[in-house]
């Protein structure tokens, strides 16, 4: 995966880069809105990373030229100035995600997987946690080469879960993604499969555990 | 030094007392002036000639005996020794109803001719404008204990012009003065306590000044003009010290701004190392800086920003707060939970504000909680929400200043750094409370109490 990161300060850059580098993301780096401008007229990114606080100006005025160009390019803005009132008005431009700086490469990484779920880009392929990979095409979950068997529903919070790995998912996401209209839920029917898929994760010795917020949701990560 | 009475009261700093005697003082004088001017055009003294002292004549007819054969007799009187011993000239012509005479001194002879006729004379005023003014008499007719009598004296016990006049001046305007000081005792303090009522105004408002509330400025149209220069110099220099309180804000703000950039940097070049143990404690360090600079960041955006006080649900608010916080939490060793009987709870607030102050009890328990445990959030009900640990807990001396910046319980504490201070500051500006209990988790608990609000329509 190709991502356009517009960031002024090279030392930042040259640390996401690293670490994004590591999960198979390529950056490429533009210094200035004007680089950065030149950039988007002439590739084409899978995201954009936006640093507001650019030399030649705010970097959020560069989402109406991406819009243009690149109408499905998922833009996330990557800014120190994360007060409501700016996050609303990044937003307001069009674009994605607001991601106050400093952050969590997880929480990006998470962030990352959420836009390019929407439709029109190509999604990365897969997602690795642990030692598991879970195949979002064809919604398969293996360790190694051995596939792990899972009834639909537990696949499809599986799935939830681990597009947002790091970060608590709420309950009634889950629910949503799980239960379609007019399902019948049963209160405690979604504990019931999470109950299920951990059992079945550790059998798999996945390396991996999905921890419980009572009230709120939950969330998987690495087996520490 | 301690003045005596009269002159503390002189040297008063009150307005209305150094106005009344002031005042007095200045109407005794000109009063005084004016009436002696006025008695001398009036009677038309010179100022430059002497004249007779009219007691001398009477002082005389109240010392006349009557010696056992009718004839008139001086009695010694010291009063008339003192005029003689002043001048040696002293004389004096007696004459009683029955034409009994007394005399004594060197008559002047052209007074001799006086004598037949001196009981029928009712005022006589003769002044002698040449020196030694030997003819300048004084005559006095009038009632004594040995029946009525007529005195014509000179020669001695004069008095100038000028001290006649201010004498008889104010014998006249004494009364005038004793009228117009008690009008002015009562009269002054009246009107300076009319006077002062506005600058009692801006002094109420001066009182109300205090560190967090800017802008305001003491009233100019109700004070006296006299001490408006006063008042707006007071103004100005309220202006400077809030230009120089933004000035320390902003930078406070900006200096806590640009630390994120550099925290940024270092968090993402720490997690670009290869897992384990260092990499976890650095990621915890870093953590930690990031949320004393969002702290940082956060006092000085409640201090200037206008709270927008709306209703609102505490429920979703406390999920998406405790939703954040679990990677965290469940990281450093708890069991976080949300505990919402109710689908809602309604409370009176700002959101962005009511967002730091949940987030910030949360990271206290997730930093004081002992790592280990459970941290539960539960919703209380009648806009009262409460945060539970189950680590060490407070000791009840501690628990009012732990809401202090950078309080430590211990000396090797981590301190809770300013979110407590944040809550703290908060809750003041939403009008709400904070308890510290302990919890039935062990720990400590962090009951918080907001303004109840009604669920819009």
């Amino acid at each position: 995966m190709r991502l356009l990161l517009v960031e002024d300060e090279p030392e930042m850059a040259a640390a996401l880069s690293a670490v994004l580098l590591r999960y198979d993301m390529i950056v490429d780096h533009a210094r200035t809105k004007l680089i950065a401008e030149e950039a988007i007229l002439s590739h084409s990114h899978d995201a954009v990373l936006l640093d507001r606080k650019l030399p030649d100006g705010d970097g959020i005025d560069l989402v109406p030229l991406l819009r243009k160009r690149h109408a499905g390019v998922p833009v996330i803005i990557i800014s120190a100035r994360g007060s409501i009132a700016d996050k609303i008005e990044g937003l307001d431009t069009g674009a994605d995600d607001y991601l106050p700086k400093p952050f969590a490469v997880e929480e990006l990484l998470a962030r990352l997987r959420a836009v390019l779920r929407r439709p029109v880009q190509v999604a990365p392929d897969s997602v690795q946690l642990g030692a598991l990979t879970f195949d979002l095409d064809s919604r398969q979950a293996r360790v190694g080469e051995a596939g792990i068997e899972l009834p639909r529903r537990e696949l499809l919070v599986l799935e939830c879960l681990l597009r947002r790995a790091g970060r608590t998912v709420l309950r009634t996401s889950l629910e949503d993604a799980v239960y379609g209209y007019g399902d019948e839920i049963q209160s405690n029917s979604l504990d019931a499969h999470i109950s299920r898929l951990r059992r079945k994760l550790a059998d798999a010795k996945a390396g991996v555990e999905i921890h419980g917020i009572r009230g709120v949701g939950y969330l998987i990560r690495a087996a520490a | 030094m301690k003045l005596p009475g009269a002159m503390k009261f002189l040297r008063s700093q009150s307005l209305r007392r150094r106005l009344t005697w002031r005042l007095v003082l200045l109407q005794t004088i000109t009063l005084s002036v004016a009436a002696t001017l006025l008695t001398m055009a009036l009677l038309q003294l010179d100022p430059t000639q002497r004249l007779i002292d009219a007691t001398l004549s009477e002082t005389i007819a109240q010392s006349m005996q009557r010696a056992p054969d009718g004839s008139l007799v001086l009695s010694p009187n010291k009063q008339l020794d003192a005029y003689r011993a002043e001048s040696p000239d002293v004389w004096m012509l007696v004459v009683d109803e029955a034409g009994n005479t007394y005399r004594e001194g060197p008559v002047p002879e052209q007074y001799e001719l006086l004598q037949p006729i001196l009981n029928r004379l009712w005022f006589v005023d003769i002044r002698d404008h040449g020196e030694p003014h030997s003819l300048s008499a004084a005559f006095y007719t009038g009632e004594t204990p040995i029946g009525k009598l007529h005195v014509l004296a000179g020669g001695g016990a004069f008095v100038s012009i000028v001290f006649a006049g201010i004498l008889l001046g104010n014998i006249f305007i004494l009364p005038l003065l004793v009228v117009l000081i008690i009008a002015t005792v009562i009269a002054i303090p009246l009107i300076v306590r009319k006077v002062m009522r506005g600058l009692d105004s801006a002094e109420a408002q001066a009182r109300s000044i205090n560190f967090d509330q800017h802008g305001t400025r003491l009233p100019l149209d109700t004070v006296p003009k006299e001490v408006r220069g006063l008042v707006s110099a007071m103004n100005e220099a309220l202006s400077r010290l809030d230009e120089g309180y933004d000035r320390h804000r902003r930078f406070l703000a900006d200096a806590a701004h640009e630390l994120k950039t550099p925290i940024a940097i270092l968090q993402t070049r720490v997690e670009n190392l290869d897992p384990g143990p260092e990499r976890t404690r650095l990621l915890t360090d870093t953590a930690r800086l990031a949320a004393m600079a969002e702290q940082l960041l956060d006092l000085q955006r409640l201090a200037q920003s206008r709270v927008d006080f709306q209703p609102l649900d505490l429920v979703p608010v406390a999920e998406r707060v405790v939703a954040d916080h679990a990677p965290l939490a469940i990281s450093a060793g708890y069991d976080i939970s949300l505990r919402a009987p109710e689908p809602s709870q309604w409370v009176l607030g700002d959101r962005g504000a009511i967002e730091r102050l949940l987030t910030n009890l949360v990271q206290n328990a997730v930093v004081h909680g002992g790592n280990q445990g459970a941290i539960e959030i539960e919703m209380a009900g009648h806009g009262a929400f409460e945060v539970h640990d189950s680590g060490p807990g407070i000791a009840p001396e501690h628990r009012e200043k732990i809401f202090e910046p950078f309080y430590r319980i211990r000396p090797l504490d981590r301190g809770a750094g300013l979110g407590l201070n944040l809550v703290r500051e908060v809750l003041r500006q939403h009008g709400g409370s904070i308890a510290v209990l302990p919890s039935h988790l062990g720990g400590v608990c962090f009951r918080v109490q907001l303004p109840i609000a009604t669920a819009p329509n």
